[in-house]
């Protein structure tokens, strides 16, 4: 275009400026506007995404619904108990059982596979410890089961990378409020380096896979 | 460029067949009805929305070009696009707000009046454009008859 010594290069070269900055100011007006949901600094000029900031119970937005999952108030009553089990080996745990247990606190975010992303503080029992109970060795799979009747996720399994480490927990307390139900109450799995899908709420069942 | 060329399209072959494998052996063969009327309705939004939007715009906007300066088009085509994007962006959600049962934390604004205060900062910002172009348009020729007339002195 450069060789051509008429007019139309003149007019090309700001038609292409306008062009670029069109696209790269949309660009930055959809970034600017939507990243709020999860990035904090940019919260108060989120007016576009689909989650806000620190908006839900526990203060952390939610994606699968009790609702949605079938959960009802009986299946995380009093008679919840959470299943451990290696082989032959089993062991039960109310949620008091769980609560007297070391308490250990992660900050690790809800990484949705929706495209939101949000930290918080969340405070439970390390799973290696709860594993540990019915004798799981170091290097071995396990496989968690929700108590949601239906559902893609229900039955999630998790090398032992995750479980192994001491930031993987079950968490029973978020934010500093106890679990909502909402957010997998009584007890849900938090891990690091896991889409939002795979941290499996209303726990019901623990098991050593390998 | 030749060469470019050639590379972009192999590539671009080779994702295609990447996608109909993908296609052919992760989704489920009742869910391929909901796959075309996808691209039948991208095809009509485009087709009978989006491209004859954009071609009046043009004719709009060449027809005015006798009269406004280029740069000054160029801008308010920027502000269009920029509010188009938006548009895209919001549309979705207010017709899902509408349509959903939803819980609480999902789409929580209202985002009518979010898609109206973007389309009104997106008119400022452009009009701000339009004025710093003439006032830099006026500055250059100020500085440039200025040195004409140091030069007629000399």
């Amino acid at each position: 275009m450069s060789e051509s010594p008429d007019g139309r290069n003149k007019a090309a070269r700001t038609s292409r400026r306008g062009f670029l900055v069109a696209v790269f100011g949309s660009l930055a007006g959809v970034v600017a506007f939507w990243s709020g949901q999860s990035l904090r600094p940019l919260d108060p000029l989120n007016l576009i995404a689909p989650r806000k900031m620190g908006d839900g119970p526990n203060d952390l937005p939610i994606n699968r619904t009790s609702e949605q999952a079938k959960i009802t108030a009986d299946m995380v009553g009093p008679d919840w108990r959470l299943i451990v089990k290696r082989g032959t080996r089993m062991r039960s745990f109310s949620y008091a059982e769980l609560l007297a247990m070391p308490q250990h606190v992660v900050e690790l975010p809800i990484a949705c596979v929706n495209g939101w992303s949000q930290t918080a503080t969340w405070k439970g029992v390390r799973l290696s410890s709860l594993m540990d109970a019915v004798g799981r060795e170091r290097g071995q799979a396990i496989m968690a089961t929700s108590l949601e009747p239906k559902g893609n996720y229900r039955i999630t399994t998790m090398g032992p990378e995750f479980v192994d480490n001491d930031l993987t927990l079950v968490a029973l307390h978020l934010n500093g409020e106890v679990l909502d139900i909402e957010h997998g109450y009584p007890a849900r799995l938090i891990a690091p380096a896991r889409p939002g899908v795979l941290q499996t709420k209303w726990l019901s069942r623990l098991e050593v896979t390998t | 460029m030749r060469r470019a060329r050639i590379a972009l399209i192999a590539g671009g072959v080779l994702i295609l067949l990447l996608a109909g494998w993908i296609l052919l052996t992760t989704v489920k063969p009742t869910r391929y009805i909901g796959i075309v009327e996808w691209f039948a309705a991208a095809i009509i939004v485009h087709d009978a929305i989006i491209a004859p939007f954009l071609f009046s715009v043009g004719v709009a906007m060449r027809k005015a070009g006798r009269r406004i300066p280029l740069a000054v088009l160029a801008i308010i085509q920027a502000g269009l696009v920029v509010g188009a994007m938006f548009t895209i962006v919001l549309v979705p959600e207010i017709l899902a707000q509408r349509n959903a049962h939803l819980f609480e934390t999902l789409l929580p604004f209202d985002y009518v009046r979010n898609l109206g205060v973007l389309w009104m900062g997106t008119l400022v910002a452009t009009a701000l454009g339009v004025v710093a172009y003439f006032v830099w348009r006026a500055v250059r020729q100020r500085t440039s008859t200025s040195f004409q007339s140091l030069g007629e002195e000399a």
